[in-house]
């Protein structure tokens, strides 16, 4: 029982984490590796505003605004940095790790190399069966899948959604019909930011972050869309796949052994379809 | 044909190793502290670039190899009784070996793939460190590493001497056959296999190169710092060898960048609130005003 809520919980958080990883990836075939870094830069914000008179103290409050700052940071990151070289993948790749790295040495700079705890949304805790679980991890639960449906629904019943997977699909034809690629990824970019931040302001509390806990957001949501893809039933089944797999490496190797699935899914992948990520890109 | 193409201007680079060779006659410690790390950023950054330079890959797991010499080395003599010049070179070979290895099943990933591949096995190496605090000496890292030579001078040369020998190495292989057709594996894969290239011999042969010169880098760190900790197998080093790899470009550029950006950080430091905040932006701001380096190829441009 205590087994299957920890996979449900760390299932539903990959689901959320990966959602916003997922959609740059596939409208736009880049390969946003700063997602950690919004993850991180919301966590903070929520931190910083939670704690401070400005708000009132508010947490609500807080994580409204670091989402909504982190989604305008992500699209103006996207229009100024890396939309003029989304044509060189490497490159890419690059810049968006060099955005994790200053990031990280920002957030040293400000407050220290220590962890932060991020404020819950949600206190207490819910006995299901004989076992407690914290009301914000329920909140993750309900969210990841709220996130999911909201995304779909989204994708498929509005004309931003139609526009998105037009230009996932074929740039060059959207752009003859019309629809204009940057701006859409822009606004992509901007979504996808904004739900990594609101990622961070439910999972985050969970534990500690620290300047460099860009890392293991990025590991999940990468490792998620390897395994399933950048389709919505994709995701959900790998991310419980991935969150299983680490369940019983935690149980029956160790703590440690779990954080290295993520890493094993990643180079697999890429060992047997070496290919797949890269025909994705081109 | 801009300033930066004219092929006098790599003559720095042997001016400033004899610069530098006369170093500890100004008895300044700091001088000689300086130009020790100077020397090991070019070990480590030029390392990388004999693989990602002609071959235009991204290598973001080149840590591993430096960290992984350096706490082989460190962990034989501090715990295994061995000798400082017999771990140093167990460890060389060991490491060397380990990069054909890795070398060999590396050389099907291209692009994206074997970044993302390099940076993978980069973090598993990361986490391992604090996995086994008994084996690798946790946050702390390993201390008391004894030093090779017996004088911090003979140090000093010594790292001075590897670095420019590294340069060296890394100039004579770029301008050899095999650096040629490194580089037109570089340009076009397809094109130069179906010229008879044999792609997977000789990314093999580069890569080893790299890593065993990477691991020289990790070595001579830990026997001239005296220990060896997570900083070293991190991804944050990673990221800044691929940054001033990339700002440097081709030719002398690596090497510039480094001595440009070491001695910056240096005069930040201490200068400058936030300072390695300041240095991360920097090295950012140069990678995009510098698309193609300091020193761009002549003929054809970096496009990954």
């Amino acid at each position: 029982m205590e087994s299957v809520i920890f996979i449900v919980v760390r299932g539903s958080s990959y689901v959320t984490i990966a959602l916003g990883f997922a959609l740059v990836f596939g409208a736009g075939r880049v390969l946003n590796l700063s997602h950690g870094a919004f993850y991180l830069l919301a966590a903070y914000l929520t931190y910083w505003m939670a704690g401070s008179d400005v708000l009132g103290g508010s947490v609500v409050l807080a994580v409204v605004l670091a989402v909504v700052l982190t989604a305008v940071v992500g699209g103006l990151t996207f229009h100024a940095l890396l939309w003029p070289i989304a044509h060189r993948p490497n490159r890419t790749m690059v810049l968006c790790l060099a955005i994790n790295f200053v990031l990280a040495e920002a957030l040293r700079a400000f407050f220290g190399t220590r962890g932060v705890l991020v404020p819950t949304l949600l206190d207490g805790a819910v006995q299901i069966g004989r076992v407690t679980v914290p009301w914000q991890q329920v909140l993750v639960v309900l969210a990841g899948a709220a996130l999911l449906l909201a995304t779909a629904f989204v994708l498929h019943h509005t004309r931003l959604g139609r526009a998105v997977r037009a230009v996932a699909q074929d740039r060059e034809a959207a752009e003859i019909l019309g629809i204009e690629a940057a701006p859409v990824l822009a606004v992509t970019f901007a979504v996808s930011a904004g739900l990594a931040g609101l990622a961070a302001c439910l999972i985050a509390p969970l534990g500690f972050v620290s300047p460099w806990g860009w890392i293991s957001p990025l590991i999940k949501s990468f490792a998620v869309v390897v395994l399933g893809g950048t389709r919505l039933q994709g995701i959900l089944m790998a991310a419980f796949l991935l969150a299983t797999a680490e369940v019983l490496a935690g149980q029956w190797i160790s703590e440690g052994a779990a954080e290295y699935v993520s890493l094993l899914v990643i180079l697999a992948v890429l060992v047997l379809r070496p290919r797949g990520i890269v025909r994705e890109l081109r | 044909m801009s300033f930066a193409d004219r092929r006098w201007i790599d003559l720095w680079l042997p001016l400033y190793f004899t610069g530098a060779a006369l170093v500890p006659l100004t008895g300044s410690r700091y001088a000689a502290e300086l130009f020790l790390s100077l020397n090991l950023y070019l070990i480590f950054v030029l390392s990388w670039d004999v693989f990602c330079g002609p071959l235009r890959e991204t290598n973001f797991g080149h840590s591993l190899f430096i960290g992984g010499a350096a706490y082989l080395s460190a962990g034989l003599c501090t715990r295994g009784g061995l000798g400082p010049l017999w771990s140093a070179l167990l460890a060389l070979i060991v490491i060397a070996m380990a990069g054909a290895g890795i070398g060999w099943v590396a050389a099907r990933f291209r692009g994206p793939s074997f970044a993302l591949a390099t940076m993978a096995l980069q973090l598993m190496a990361f986490q391992g460190v604090f996995l086994l605090p008994d084996v690798f000496g946790g946050e702390e890292g390993i201390v008391g590493v004894p030093p090779l030579v017996a004088s911090p001078t003979a140090a000093y040369l010594l790292v001075l001497a590897a670095a420019a020998g590294v340069a060296g190495l890394r100039a004579c292989l770029q301008g050899s056959h095999a650096g040629l057709l490194a580089r037109a594996l570089g340009d076009d894969e397809e094109l130069a296999r179906s010229c008879g290239v044999s792609a997977k011999l000789l990314k093999v042969g580069l890569f080893s190169a790299s890593v065993a010169l990477a691991g020289l880098g990790g070595v001579l760190y830990a026997h001239t710092q005296g220990q060896v900790n997570a900083e070293l197998v991190s991804g944050g080093l990673s990221v800044q060898i691929v940054l001033l790899g990339l700002v440097g470009g081709t030719r002398s550029g690596p090497a510039a960048s480094v001595v440009l950006f070491v001695f910056l950080q240096r005069a930040l430091a201490g200068a400058v609130p936030a300072a390695a905040l300041v240095y991360a932006l920097l090295l950012v701001v140069a990678l995009l005003l510098f698309p193609h380096g300091l020193m761009p190829r002549v003929a054809g441009r970096r496009t990954g």
